[in-house]
């Protein structure tokens, strides 16, 4: 037996209060580790792939970047004839309305797109998995996203009522980004007659550069030539999404610090009781030659023993949330990495140690005669 | 050598000060046995405690080896009480959580333990006569049995001091005697300085000076020998 020995003999004492303690601990952590596990992963997701899926230049209506308002069909005609600039292809976004599928329903947004013109930029709707991409003359026809045909059960051929009109399934995409392969499109006319939108709207236009590397001169030119449009390049749309998941990644850890802060309160509670309890046991110590330093060091230990297993038992929990998240959620993706697994540990154990601080310092001020005669 | 020099302790409870150790003076030689003997209240386990630095006197001096205790800063104290003190408790004290034998070690998991002091822990057991049940908890030894182990605590530092309070307190008459005969083995044997506190005279009747305690005075003390 050595001192880690004792240590460890003290926390199995009570096993069930042990166990519960710990339990609040794995909470905590296995809520960091999922939470902040998912927005590594919508990050890295967004981030891989997204910006060479949509197009080297997104225009939207000025100060409009979510492309809820519409613009006239004349704006791409302008953009068409500024130098630098290659292809053009319009996007329609369709208000939200439920797509039944007989399948459970569906609520994410749906494009109306120009089938030529997509393939000639090759955006996310031309990386087809199964069936064929829209072409030119398809009416009532819509491609989906892999990640959406698995969740709804849809295949090449299903039929879905989507405003009251039927749609077959042509094809399905796959980009391997899970929010992309959510996506649904159909032709960009039959979008505009299904909404009740006037035959020239569009939200979006999206631009291909004629020269890899341009792309933010020709943005720029595009903001001062066409009025009243808003051209972001891709690249600045990964910061602003990047920002956006930095914002997330906080706010997860700032929710799942709070869960396990409550878990470390638990453990100083443990302790506490548990060092209240062994006051004599501790006055033994000291009377035959122990030093407040060895009892301080002795309660810290079980501290960091209790952050210790709590937090790999959280661990443990988090991935196998993430792993239920994955079988549930057709490519879904958490990134769990080593850095994450590491700060999650140094929480845990520094709850431990700093729950442990009381307690510890509380038996180190035990008066060996007082506790040897504490019945 | 310890030399107690005009020992004073004094508690205050409320308005009324206690004087649990009021003048006491004496001299206790190396590899002397000795007992202190008194009724309940008279001074006995303080005066033990003062002797083995687990409590600082309101005035006066408890000095051990030429050190004056009082002069030691509290804060290393404890290695006094590690290195020349044993303590046998009235009640064995021992921790139920560990095994004879881990609770021989005690005092020594701070310094950490190596194969040398696991040896020494089994040897005083066998002295003992417990090396059968070095792996028993407490809770399987009988009392004097407990008694016995917390007597290789005592042990296991190799102190030149054993302070004893009670020590037969808690076990019957038989038990008794088999512990105060270890004690005496145990002083002419090794020549450790043995002083144990008892209200049994038989006990003490084996012990080389006999110290009346009454009042937090020394009321007379009576050599056996």
């Amino acid at each position: 037996m050595n001192f880690l020995g004792i240590v460890y003999k003290n926390i199995l004492r009570r096993k069930a209060r042990t166990f519960l303690s710990l339990l609040g601990i794995m909470i905590g952590v296995a809520a960091i580790v999922t939470l902040v596990g998912i927005s590594n992963g919508l990050r890295s997701n967004a981030l891989d792939v997204m910006s060479t899926l949509t197009g080297d230049i997104t225009v939207t209506k000025s100060g409009n970047i979510l492309a809820t308002e519409t613009m006239d069909e004349s704006v791409m005609d302008k953009i068409k004839d500024i130098k630098g600039v290659k292809y053009v292809a319009p996007v329609v976004i369709i208000p939200e309305k439920e797509i039944e599928t007989g399948k459970g329903i569906g609520s994410f947004e749906v494009y109306g797109i120009d089938p030529v013109a997509e393939k000639l930029i090759g955006t996310a709707a031309t990386e087809i998995k199964e069936g064929r991409a829209l072409e030119a003359n398809d009416r009532y026809k819509m491609i989906v996203g892999s990640a959406y045909a698995k969740m709804k059960n849809l295949k090449v051929g299903s039929k879905v009522t989507f405003y009251d009109k039927q749609f077959e399934i042509v094809g399905i995409t796959e980009t391997g980004n899970y929010i992309m392969d959510q996506m649904r499109a159909i032709p960009i006319d039959v979008a505009r007659e299904v909404a009740r939108l006037d035959p020239r709207t569009i939200h979006m236009v999206r631009v291909k550069v004629e020269k890899p590397g341009t792309e933010k001169e020709v943005a720029l030119r595009i903001n001062l030539i066409v009025p009243n449009v808003e051209a972001t390049t891709s690249s600045e749309q990964t910061e602003q999404i990047s920002n956006f998941m930095d914002t997330i990644r906080t706010m997860t850890w700032a929710i799942s610090a709070v869960a396990a802060i409550v878990g470390g309160i638990g453990i100083m509670n443990t302790m506490l009781m548990s060092v209240i309890e062994r006051t004599k046991e501790i006055g033994i110590f000291k009377a035959v030659g122990w030093s407040n330093t060895d009892t301080l060091k002795m309660i810290l230990l079980e501290g960091f023993l209790l952050g210790f297993f709590g937090g790999i038992l959280g661990v443990i929990g988090g991935k196998l949330a993430t792993m239920i998240f994955a079988s549930l959620l057709a490519q879904f993706q958490a990134d769990i990495t080593l850095t994450l697994v590491g700060e999650a540990m140094l929480f845990a154990v520094s709850l431990g140690v700093i729950g442990g601080i009381y307690p510890a310092y509380r038996a180190a001020s035990i008066d060996p005669i007082e506790a040897l005669r504490n019945e | 050598m310890i030399e107690l020099i005009d020992l004073k302790k004094y508690y205050r409870i409320g308005d009324i000060t206690v004087k649990a150790l009021d003048g006491v003076s004496m001299k206790i030689e190396d590899g002397e046995f000795i007992s202190i003997v008194g009724p309940s209240g008279s001074g006995k386990t303080t005066l033990l405690d003062q002797i083995g630095a687990l409590d600082t006197p309101t005035s006066g001096k408890v000095i051990i080896d030429g050190i004056d205790i009082a002069k030691i800063p509290k804060s290393i104290l404890y290695k006094l009480r590690r290195k020349k003190i044993g303590f046998v408790f009235q009640e064995h004290n021992l921790i139920p959580s560990l095994t004879a034998l881990e609770n021989v070690l005690i005092p020594l998991l701070p310094e950490g333990i190596d194969q040398k002091k696991y040896e020494r822990a089994l040897k005083l057991l066998e002295i003992v006569g417990l090396k059968e049940r070095a792996l028993h908890k407490p809770s399987e030894l009988s009392g004097g049995q407990k008694q016995r182990v917390a007597m290789a605590r005592a042990l296991i530092n190799n102190p030149k001091l054993i302070l004893a309070d009670e020590p037969t307190g808690s076990v019957d008459s038989k038990t008794g005697q088999e512990i105060v005969g270890f004690l005496k083995k145990l002083n002419k044997e090794f020549n450790t300085t043995i002083i144990i506190v008892t209200h049994d005279l038989e006990v003490a009747k084996n012990t080389d000076r006999i110290i009346f305690l009454r009042d937090g005075k020394i009321d007379r003390e009576v050599k056996t020998l």
